[in-house]
């Protein structure tokens, strides 16, 4: 997760910085390119940028926000619609990842007042397999999943900030307005819920072999 | 750190590395291996929380930002068509509707002259002092005398205003005379003209004026010599 994160970095960085100084060079160089062009080529590179880092990202995000993927896609392509139209005010790069969660963010509380989706039941829902995977693993992270799934909004969120958005104690109290010890309580019976899961499930399978 | 608060944080947080915690994870192996169980329990976490993202999000993002950007512009592309058409219309119509105050006079007065080619040719009404004073009294003017025969005197429209429109004779020939009221609205136009078939000129009284035109200079130079002793004029 954490090496994730720092790829993200790089490559936004990477991506963001040389476009910008092309940009400024092909003005200077050549006078018959139009500067609203290239300020238009560079939003558009900008934004592909943005889409390439950070599209995995939010879409797990989204889907374990709202536990179905085509509503996932919807919450994704919504969420970078608005992001390309307001790209302009996302001045620091390091903000981007935050930023679009922000988005997607305020995009789900939309869903929820235009209509309250049913809550699909988990073993419905094909989850999709991480490849090579033994059968325990593959059992196991199922089992994981299933129980994320079954967490409290209130404790599944601040789980998938700190995991997926990669925030901060303090970063989650301030995205869902909440003080910092009410996050960490919620994050420890996030974990200590998945903890406890885990191991009565071991328990079971031991007394079952048994 | 007592080992409640240590294991709490550390669910909480398992790559907390705060110093706090990196010196109690220190402190005996049982937490070194309860913190090794808690990331490990955290990388499980997260691998579970690594769904597979549809292979072609990418590019339905792009492709999605694409259309909208495509449709926004034509939109856009509408809306400058609209704006310059209505635009121009506003324009079009200002110029064509809009009284324009410096029109020039000369230009106007030999157009009305050529408008209506029977007053310098055949049209005679015969008209007498009397009747052309009565009209000339409308635009402050009194006429004392006249040297030859009126053959018209009638008001008419000169550009947007009622104007007097005079045939007079002098020595044989035919001099048109418009009397003009609030002539300063067209103040470009020079006191002497002409176009090659007729000469002009204007003689500014306050806000009358008077358009002398006929065939030749030297016509229209002693008609208004003769008019400007015989016409008294008055504010109006």
């Amino acid at each position: 997760m954490v090496k994730d994160l720092e790829l993200d970095q790089i490559l936004i960085t990477q991506w963001f910085v040389p476009v910008s100084t092309m940009e400024l060079k092909k003005v200077r160089n050549k006078k018959q390119h139009s500067p609203v062009i290239s300020d238009m080529n560079s939003k558009q590179q900008r934004y592909e940028a943005l889409v390439g880092a950070f599209h995995k990202d939010i879409y797990r995000y989204a889907y374990w926000l709202c536990s179905d993927q085509a509503i996932a896609q919807d919450l994704v392509q919504e969420t970078f619609l608005r992001a390309w139209k307001s790209l302009d005010s996302l001045k620091d790069v390091n903000a981007a990842k935050s930023w679009l969660i922000t988005i997607l963010r305020r995009e789900n509380a939309r869903r929820f007042e235009r209509k309250q989706f049913d809550l699909v039941d988990m073993d419905d829902v094909p989850l999709a397999d991480n490849d090579s995977l033994d059968a325990e693993a593959t059992m196991e992270q199922q089992l994981i999943r299933r129980h994320i799934q079954m967490l409290a909004p209130e404790y599944r969120e601040p789980l998938l900030l700190q995991v997926i958005g990669g925030y901060s104690g303090e970063e989650i109290a301030e995205a869902l307005g909440l003080n910092k010890n009410t996050v960490m309580t919620r994050l420890f019976r996030a974990r200590n819920q998945l903890k406890e899961a885990l191991e009565n499930s071991m328990d079971n399978r031991r007394q079952g072999n048994g | 750190m007592d080992d409640l608060e240590f294991r709490r944080r550390l669910i909480a947080e398992p790559y907390d590395d705060d110093e706090a915690i990196k010196q109690a994870l220190l402190e005996g192996d049982n937490r070194q291996q309860f913190g090794k169980d808690m990331r490990a329990l955290d990388d499980k976490i997260a691998a579970a929380l690594n769904v597979d993202v549809p292979d072609d999000l990418a590019n339905q993002l792009l492709l999605k930002q694409r259309f909208t950007e495509h449709k926004e512009q034509n939109e856009r592309r509408k809306w400058i068509f609209a704006m310059a058409a209505s635009v121009t219309l506003v324009v079009t119509a200002t110029f064509a509707l809009w009284p324009q105050p410096h029109a020039n006079l000369a230009d106007y007065a030999l157009a009305h002259v050529y408008h209506e080619p029977a007053t310098m040719t055949t049209l005679d009404e015969n008209a007498n002092l009397t009747q052309v004073n009565a009209k000339l009294a409308s635009y402050g003017a009194e006429m004392s005398t006249v040297d030859g025969r009126i053959f018209y005197a009638n008001h008419c429209d000169f550009k947007g205003k009622r104007s007097l429109h005079m045939v007079l004779e002098h020595q044989g020939q035919r001099v048109t005379v418009f009397v003009v009221p609030h002539i300063e609205a067209f103040k470009d136009t020079p006191a002497q003209f002409e176009d090659g078939r007729y000469h002009g000129v204007i003689n500014r009284h306050g806000e009358q004026g008077l358009i002398i035109i006929g065939e030749s200079p030297t016509l229209v130079e002693e008609t208004s010599g003769s008019l400007e002793q015989a016409i008294k004029w008055q504010r109006i």
